[in-house]
């Protein structure tokens, strides 16, 4: 049995995608996901939900947002598919990443709490 | 009148001074340590290069003229410290060679050709440049090693002729093309070598007991010779990379 943690929705990653570690502080106010301090912006809107609705740089740019805008920039424009070591999230349905499908071995039954 | 590139250099730690006049440096920092180091020159050359395009005063513009940084850091190297940090494992260190003191100096000339005569030319001759501006290691949160180069190669054509009243003209004329590397070596306890991925110019899988080792690359054509290629290419490399090989479970890592 594990404790539920409030643990940011958020994926790291470029060319793969990982749960980002950090602990919420907030909550996206388009997504409503449960957001870290980092993924967080000033609008109130997760990076992710930033980086889906404009293309345009916001003002108070950090290196996360300049990073997570061209990652969805990159996933629209090149056909690439993300490698997913992350849990699995509807937000991302719409996202063409790659996982192993057969029968898992390693983390008992793969996308619970581990 | 004040000039402002000047201050704007003044304003430059001593480190960040060195690294503008000696158009080289290299280490293995944090990409957070290496964005607090690089951005403010950045900032410097965006300032002096709109000051070098007719913004300032002939002081100003000789300063940014000659205290100018390649626009290699600022196009392509910084833009890509935030892209693999979102990948890297928290702590590793991302080693940085990045050397901009250009492609035409004589410790990078690799060859020349003899001397030949072509058209009205009575001496022709071809020197052969190799500079690898931007060479990168790190590790990922998957365990992946990523290592990769960026090399410019320039072909130096210096050309000499009579013309008809018997003078001497010379001229050299240069050609350049970009190719980049990059090995991507992944552990086997999570991927195996996959098909499906995006036709790439150059591509070897090597796998051995541990790992899989993916090389990929390509050269672009520079339309001139201080070109910098699109930081696109080099992403487009990397997820080619990882396109040539697949999961093999399910992880959270
Ligand atoms: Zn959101
Ligand atoms: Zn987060």
């Amino acid at each position: 049995m594990s404790f539920a943690l409030d643990l940011c929705s958020c994926k790291r990653g470029f060319f793969t995608l990982r749960d980002c570690a950090n602990s919420a502080v907030t909550s996206c106010s388009a997504c409503s996901r449960r957001i870290c301090a980092e993924h967080i912006t000033q609008a109130g809107l997760c990076v992710e939900c930033v980086a889906k609705r404009s293309e345009d740089a916001a003002l108070d740019e950090t290196s996360t947002t300049y990073a997570i805008r061209s990652r969805q920039r990159w996933y629209g424009s090149s056909n690439y598919s993300p490698v997913w070591w992350g849990t699995s999230d509807p937000y991302w349905n719409d996202t063409d990443y790659r996982w192993y499908e057969g029968n898992d071995d390693d983390d008992g039954g793969g996308f619970g709490d581990s | 009148m004040a000039n402002r590139v000047k201050q704007a250099f003044n304003a430059l730690s001593p480190e960040q001074q060195d690294i503008v006049r000696a158009r080289r440096f290299s280490g293995a920092r944090s990409p957070d340590e290496w964005l607090a180091l690089l951005s403010p020159i950045a900032d410097y050359d965006r300032q002096a290069d709109e000051t070098r395009a007719g913004g300032g005063g002939f002081f100003e513009r000789r300063y940014a003229r000659k205290n100018d940084v390649p626009n290699g850091l600022r196009t392509f190297a910084i833009p890509l410290l935030p892209i693999l940090r979102e990948d890297m494992e928290p702590g590793a260190p991302l080693e940085l060679w990045v050397d901009l003191t250009g492609p035409l100096v004589s410790t990078k000339a690799v060859r020349h050709s003899e001397p030949y005569k072509k058209g009205a030319y009575r001496k022709v001759v071809d020197t052969f440049y190799d500079d690898a501006w931007l060479q990168v290691r790190t590790r990922f949160a998957d365990g992946a090693q990523l290592q990769f180069a960026v090399i410019d190669h320039v072909r130096s054509t210096f050309k000499e002729k009579k013309n008809p009243r018997g003078k001497i003209k010379r001229k050299t004329k240069n050609k350049k093309k970009t190719e980049m590397t990059v090995t991507l070596t992944v552990p086997n306890r999570l991927y195996a070598p996959a098909t499906g991925s995006r036709p790439l110019p150059k591509q070897k899988l090597k796998p051995s007991d541990k790992h899989t080792k993916v090389t990929v690359g390509g050269t672009l054509v520079a339309k001139q010779v201080d070109a910098v290629p699109q930081l696109e290419s080099l992403i487009e490399l990397i997820s080619g990379a990882y396109e040539r090989v697949a999961p093999v479970r399910r992880k959270k890592l």
